[in-house]
């Protein structure tokens, strides 16, 4: 009766204190932050007017990112999802994956948002990590890469990405697929 | 359902992903703007360290900390390399800056899920290194 009442008043008090610690995150990095200008005024100066570039360039980006949640929330874990991603998506699923991976654009961080909702509709963990590490192929920036450091060495960079981002999805597939306690 | 509904409760849906999503990616944009600032100033003893046998690993470590975009990474490779820095320690760290990401850690666990987020980050770091010797391993063979 005590326990039952005892996870009664967790359960309760589970909605106020959701996003506690995503808050006190952010208020230690502040904190961080105010800590760096007392010790060097012109580099806390500097840090803040990054943030301040950075927090413009993503935030209009998420708001589009929430705008789309938005509608694929209205939707019930929609065929194409399973069809391309999900458990059956075989290797038409790692295809996609990789391409979009390598054609995707932008910060990181919406992408993070998107893969999130994505997993918790049925999207394979597999292809989620093979997703994020084909991002490191940057065909825009390819011309780059090849002048600073040659088209060979480019070239074979770019093949083991790939090879790599297949692996590492398969072992996380497997890791994420293993009990919790068994696992970090 | 009806439509009325099925707009509160993906309204809802979202508004609680970005409640969750929106504090800690401005406390990750914070220490990315902290730590591309202190990097900076600090590129000439970083690059110090970087040598030797251990240099991948450490190029690698580097690249996992580090934030901020790619092209960043080829520019301080390429000055790098100009300062006689071995190419598999310049390769691990371009590989690991835009595949490990440490300082976007809180975020992507938020979003993905602890466990996933620290797994990939162990094997992402692994992978750089041994990208890195197979890149420049694979350049030697065929020329």
């Amino acid at each position: 009766m005590k326990k039952a009442r005892g996870d009664q008043k967790s359960q309760a008090q589970k909605p106020t204190s959701r996003f506690a610690w995503e808050w006190i995150f952010f208020l230690c990095t502040l904190a961080l932050l105010g800590f760096v200008w007392l010790l060097d005024r012109d580099a806390g100066a500097r840090a803040w007017s990054s943030f301040l570039a950075l927090a413009g360039q993503i935030l209009p980006i998420l708001a589009i990112v929430y705008v789309a949640l938005f509608a694929f929330n209205l939707m019930d874990a929609p065929v194409w999802l399973k069809r391309y991603v999900g458990a059956e998506s075989g290797l038409r699923g790692w295809g996609v994956t990789l391409g979009a991976g390598a054609l995707s654009l932008g910060p990181i961080y919406p992408w993070f948002i998107v893969l999130g909702e994505l997993k918790a509709k049925g999207m394979r963990p597999a292809l989620a990590a093979a997703f994020l590490y084909s991002r490191a192929v940057k065909p825009p920036l390819i011309p780059i890469m090849i002048h600073y450091f040659g088209a060979a060495f480019t070239l074979a960079l770019m093949f083991f990405i790939l090879v790599f981002a297949v692996l590492n999805g398969i072992v996380m597939g497997w890791l994420m697929s293993r009990p919790e306690k068994d696992t970090v | 359902m009806d439509l009325r509904k099925r707009f509160v409760t993906a309204g809802r849906k979202t508004g609680k992903s970005a409640l969750g999503t929106l504090p800690v990616l401005l406390g990750v944009l914070l220490l990315t703007g902290l730590l591309t600032t202190l990097a900076a100033d600090h590129l000439q003893a970083i690059s110090g360290t970087i040598q030797g046998a251990a240099g991948p690993f450490i190029g690698a470590a580097m690249g996992s900390i580090a934030a901020g975009h790619p092209m960043t990474s080829y520019v301080i490779g390429g000055e790098l390399l100009a300062q006689g820095i071995s190419s598999t320690a310049i390769a691990a760290l371009i590989v690991s800056w835009v595949t490990v990401g440490l300082v976007q850690l809180p975020a992507e666990a938020t979003a993905l899920g602890v466990r996933f987020a620290l797994w990939r980050a162990v094997l992402c770091f692994i992978s750089a290194v041994a990208i890195a010797y197979l890149t420049v391993g694979s350049i030697e063979y065929f020329s």
